[in-house]
C-alpha cells in the first residue's frame, strides 16, 4: 500500500542496475576500464584499495569523540565505482553495506539540482533511501578526475542523539516516523570543500548531544579526504582506466566465487520465522519476520513477504533489511570471498511487501530498525541459511546456529561527576554469544556476525567518563544455546552510580525478553532470553564496606523492578540502586545428548553450564569427586531422556495437540 | 544425498541417518512425521518470568524428535497457534 503522505514515493530508494539510473546528463561519469588488466598489477592494486579502506575506518575511529566509534566500532566505511556499486566493504557493521542505494539515490536525485561536484560531502540518514534507523547517519563523497565521476566513498557512524520523543532517539513512545529523529534525505553538507554551516546547524539543532554530532561530523571530513587522497595518488601513478578495471573484476570475481558455491548447494525452499515481542511501550503484540530463501541454480532469493504488518516503531524500510540479509550472507557463505558487495548482490534477489515490518511504508516508526527489523531480518536468515547450508557435505562446516539473539541497548540520561549533562549507551551487547557451528562450539561472548569487529567498551572508559561502577561483567551460565556442539555463552553486567547525587534516567530497549530469539538447529537448543531489572535500594553499601563485589545480583537484597522490552525510563540513584542485565548466547547445534559427556564436563568445571541443567538437558552425572563423568549413570540418564520423549510427544499427522509438558 | 545433520534423502524419502527411519516423501514437511513435543520456556529454564508478564499471545519451544531412535532432530521457537513450519525442501 503506498504511503498516505504526498510524494513520499520518492524516497523510496532501490538498487538499480546502472542502465536504470537517471542522471543529469550534465555530470560525467568515468566508465573507461582498461581491458588489459595484467594479474599481477590487479592483485596489487586490489590489496591496495583494500588498505586504503583500513585507512578509512582507522580515520573515523580516531578523529571521532564518541564511544560509539572510538571503543565499539559501530559504524563501517566503503568504496564504491562511479555508480555505487561497492568495490570494498570494511569489516565494521556489515549491514551498512544498503549506502550503495543511497549513492544512486543522490545520483539520481541531486545530480542536477544541486549538482554533485568535486568537493562536496552529502549526508542522509533517511531509511527509505538506505539507513537502518535514523541514527544511522551516513556522508557520501564523490571523488572525482579530470572533471568525471571516477568513484564514491562512504562513511556510516551511529550517532547518539538525533533527537525525537527519546533520549538517544530510540523513540519506543513515538507512534510513527513525526515524533522521531530527523530524517534527512540527502544533503550537501560540504559543498566544494567548505562545510555548510547552514547546514550544520539544521543537523545538529534537533539532537540531545550536538558537541558528539559535530565531532563525528570532522571525522566524516577527515576520513573522506584521506580516502579522497589515496585514490586520487593511485589513479595518478597507474591510470584511471587500470584502476578501474580492478573495481570491476574485484565485483566480478566475488560474483563469480559466490555463484559457482551456491551453484555447489541442492537447490531447495528453507524457511524460518523470527518474533518480537511489544511494537512501543504499552503494546502487548507479538510480531514476525518470515523468511523463504530459495535456492535456484546460482542464485539465492530471499522472500521476506509473508511477514507481519508494520507496526509501532520496530520497522525497518527496505534498503536497511536488505543490508541486513547481505550482512549474513558475507559473514557466513561468503565470509572468505572479497566484500565486494556490488557483484556479491548481483546473486541475491529479494522481495518484501510493503508495509510489513521489514518493508515499512512512510510515515511507519523505524527508530530502533537497526536492532529491531533489520536485526530480525539477520536472525531470520541466519537461521534459514544456516538450515540450507547443512545440507550441503561440502558447505555445512560453513552453518552458524543462531547468533545473539538480540541487541540490547541501554541509554543513560543525566550529571555526570563532572557536573556536566551526560547523554551516552552502554553497549555491552556487542559481546553477544554467537550460534554453535556444524563441527565446534560457538564463541562465548564472541559477538555480533553481523560487526566482526564490534566491541564491547572497556569498564574503565565508562567508569573514568560516566558516574558508575561496574560491579561485575561476565559470561553467563547456562546460556549457550545446548547441543552437540553448545552455543556461545551470553554476557551480563550490573552497575550503580558513583559520585553523583544525580538521579540518571535509565532507558532499555530489547526484545527475546518473553522468549529466546538466538535459534538452534537440528535439535539444537535456543538460547536464554533476556534479564533486565533495577534492584532498587540494595544492600551494596554493606558489601563494598566489607571490600566485597558481589558476582550477580541475586547476591543482593532489594526491591526487583523488572524492565519491559521497549524503555519507560526507571530513575536510578545512588542509594543502592543496581541495573543488572543478561543479554543473550548462541544457539546450540544437534541434539544435547549427543554432546560428548567429556565437553560437558569442562563446560561445568568453567561454568559456562551448571551441574544441573548438565543432568536435566545433556544427560551428564558428574562422579562424587566433581571433577569426572560418571559414564554409566550418563548413558542410563540418557536413555531416561529418550524415554521422556518416546512417553510425552506425538506424531501430528497422526495425533491431536495436547498440553505443554512439563 | 543429505538433508540435514540427522536426515538425508534416499529414493525420494527423508530417512534418518541414525536408524534408518522413514518419515515421508522429499515434497511433505517431515516435521508431521517426526514425534512432536511442546513445553514453556519457563519449564525448561530459558525464561525466567510469565509471558503474560509481557505480551498477549503464547510462544512454544516445540521440540521434533525421531519416531525410531528419539534423537531431537529440530526445536522451533514459534507461535502456539501456528503449526510447524515446513522449514527443509529440497527440489
Amino acid at each position: 500500500m503506498p504511503s498516505w503522505v504526498y510524494g513520499a514515493d520518492r524516497f523510496e530508494a532501490h538498487d538499480k542496475p546502472r542502465e536504470e539510473l537517471k542522471i543529469d546528463p550534465e555530470l560525467k561519469l568515468h566508465t573507461d576500464a582498461d581491458p588489459g588488466l595484467d594479474p599481477v598489477t590487479y592483485e596489487v592494486l586490489r590489496h591496495r584499495i583494500w588498505q586504503i579502506n583500513d585507512e578509512q575506518f582507522m580515520t573515523i575511529s580516531r578523529v571521532s569523540g564518541s564511544s560509539i566509534a572510538t571503543e565499539i566500532n559501530d559504524f563501517n566505511v566503503g568504496i564504491t565505482d562511479e555508480v555505487g556499486d561497492i568495490v570494498i566493504m570494511g569489516s565494521g557493521i556489515v549491514w551498512h553495506c544498503n549506502g550503495d542505494q543511497a549513492i544512486k539515490w543522490v545520483l539520481e536525485n541531486r545530480s542536477e539540482n544541486p549538482g554533485i561536484a568535486d568537493g562536496d560531502l552529502f549526508l542522509t540518514n533517511d531509511p527509505w533511501i538506505h539507513a537502518n534507523h535514523q541514527n544511522d547517519v551516513t556522508v557520501l563523497q564523490p571523488i572525482f578526475y579530470n572533471g568525471e565521476l571516477f568513484c564514491w566513498s562512504l562513511a556510516a557512524v551511529h550517532q547518539v542523539d538525533v533527537g525525537g520523543i527519546n533520549p538517544g532517539s530510540f523513540c519506543f513512545n513515538a507512534p510513527d516516523v513525526f515524533s522521531e529523529g530527523n530524517v534527512f534525505p540527502a544533503m550537501k553538507i560540504v559543498e566544494g570543500g567548505e562545510l555548510r554551516k547552514d547546514m550544520e546547524d539544521l543537523y545538529l539543532r534537533r539532537s540531545r548531544t550536538p558537541e558528539l554530532l559535530a565531532l563525528d561530523l570532522r571525522a566524516f571530513i577527515a576520513s573522506a579526504n584521506v580516502t579522497k587522497r589515496r585514490i586520487l595518488e593511485m589513479v595518478e601513478r597507474y591510470g584511471a582506466s587500470t584502476v578501474k578495471a580492478v573495481m570491476r573484476r574485484t565485483m566480478d570475481e566475488s560474483e563469480m566465487l559466490l555463484r559457482e558455491r551456491i551453484k555447489e548447494l541442492p537447490d531447495g525452499i528453507w524457511r524460518s520465522e523470527e518474533y518480537q515481542e511489544q511494537s512501543m511501550a504499552g503494546d502487548r503484540g507479538v510480531y514476525a519476520v518470515r523468511l523463504a530463501i530459495e535456492k535456484k541454480d546460482d542464485t539465492l532469493h530471499f522472500d521476506f513477504s509473508a511477514s507481519d504488518e508494520q507496526a509501532g516503531m520496530i520497522n525497518s524500510a527496505r534498503g536497511g533489511s536488505r543490508g541486513g540479509a547481505t550482512a549474513i550472507v558475507l559473514a557466513t557463505l561468503a565470509s572468505d570471498i572479497p566484500w565486494a558487495v556490488g557483484g556479491i548482490k548481483r546473486a541475491l534477489k529479494f522481495n518484501f511487501k510493503p508495509g510489513t515490518v521489514p518493508c515499512a511504508d512512510y510515515p511507519g516508526g523505524v527508530s530502533a530498525g537497526s536492532i529491531s527489523g533489520v536485526y530480525m531480518v539477520c536472525n531470520a536468515t541466519i537461521v534459514a541459511m544456516a538450515k540450507m547450508l547443512s545440507s550441503s557435505d561440502k558447505w555445512r562446516h560453513k552453518v552458524i546456529s543462531g547468533s545473539e539473539g538480540s541487541w540490547a541497548v541501554m541509554y543513560f540520561a543525566g550529571i555526570d561527576q563532572y557536573g556536566n549533562p551526560a547523554v551516552n549507551i552502554v553497549m555491552d551487547a556487542l559481546a553477544a554469544g554467537i550460534g554453535a557451528r556444524s563441527w565446534k562450539d560457538g564463541d562465548d561472548t564472541g559477538g555480533i556476525l553481523e560487526a566482526p569487529i564490534g566491541q564491547m567498551a572497556n569498564v574503565e572508559y565508562y567508569e573514568s567518563y560516566y558516574p558508575f561502577i561496574y560491579l561485575y561483567r561476565r559470561e553467563e551460565t547456562d546460556s549457550g544455546g545446548a547441543g552437540m556442539f553448545r552455543g556461545g555463552c551470553g554476557g551480563c553486567l550490573g552497575l550503580m552510580l558513583h559520585d553523583t547525587d544525580v538521579p540518571f534516567a535509565w532507558q532499555w530497549f530489547v526484545y527475546g525478553m518473553g522468549f529466546p530469539t538466538s535459534n538452534g538447529l537440528c535439535g539444537g537448543w535456543p538460547t536464554k532470553a533476556v534479564e533486565a531489572m533495577i534492584l532498587r535500594g540494595s544492600n551494596i553499601q554493606a558489601h563494598l564496606d566489607r571490600s566485597e563485589l558481589p558476582a550477580d545480583v541475586t547476591e543482593l537484597r532489594g526491591e526487583h523492578l523488572l524492565f519491559q522490552t521497549k524503555g519507560a525510563y526507571e530513575q536510578v540513584r545512588q542509594n543502592g540502586d543496581i541495573f543488572h542485565c543478561y543479554y543473550q548466547g548462541g544457539a546450540g547445534y544437534g541434539d544435547p545428548i549427543d554432546r560428548d559427556p567429556e565437553r560437558v564436563l569442562r563446560d561445568i568445571l568453567n561454568r559456562w553450564v551448571s551441574e544441573e541443567f548438565a543432568y536435566e538437558v545433556y544427560g551428564v552425572v558428574l562422579e562424587h569427586d566433581k571433577e569426572s563423568v560418571d559414564l554409566e549413570a550418563t548413558e542410563r540418564r540418557r536413555e531416561e531422556i529418550r524415554s521422556f520423549r518416546r512417553e510425552h510427544s506425538r506424531t501430528p499427522q497422526l495425533e491431536p495437540a495436547g498440553e505443554a509438558v512439563t | 544425498m543429505r538433508f540435514d545433520e540427522y536426515l538425508q534423502l534416499e529414493d525420494e524419502n527423508i530417512v534418518c541417518r541414525k536408524c534408518g527411519h522413514v518419515y515421508c516423501s522429499k515434497e511433505e514437511n517431515y516435521k508431521l512425521y517426526a514425534r512432536e513435543m511442546v513445553r514453556n520456556f519457563t519449564d525448561v529454564g530459558l525464561v525466567n518470568r510469565p509471558q503474560h508478564e509481557l505480551m498477549d499471545r503464547q510462544v512454544i519451544f516445540r521440540q521434533f524428535f525421531c519416531p525410531g531412535c528419539f534423537t531431537n532432530i529440530e526445536n522451533e521457537t514459534i507461535l502456539a497457534d501456528e503449526g510447524p513450519i515446513h522449514d527443509k525442501q529440497l527440489t
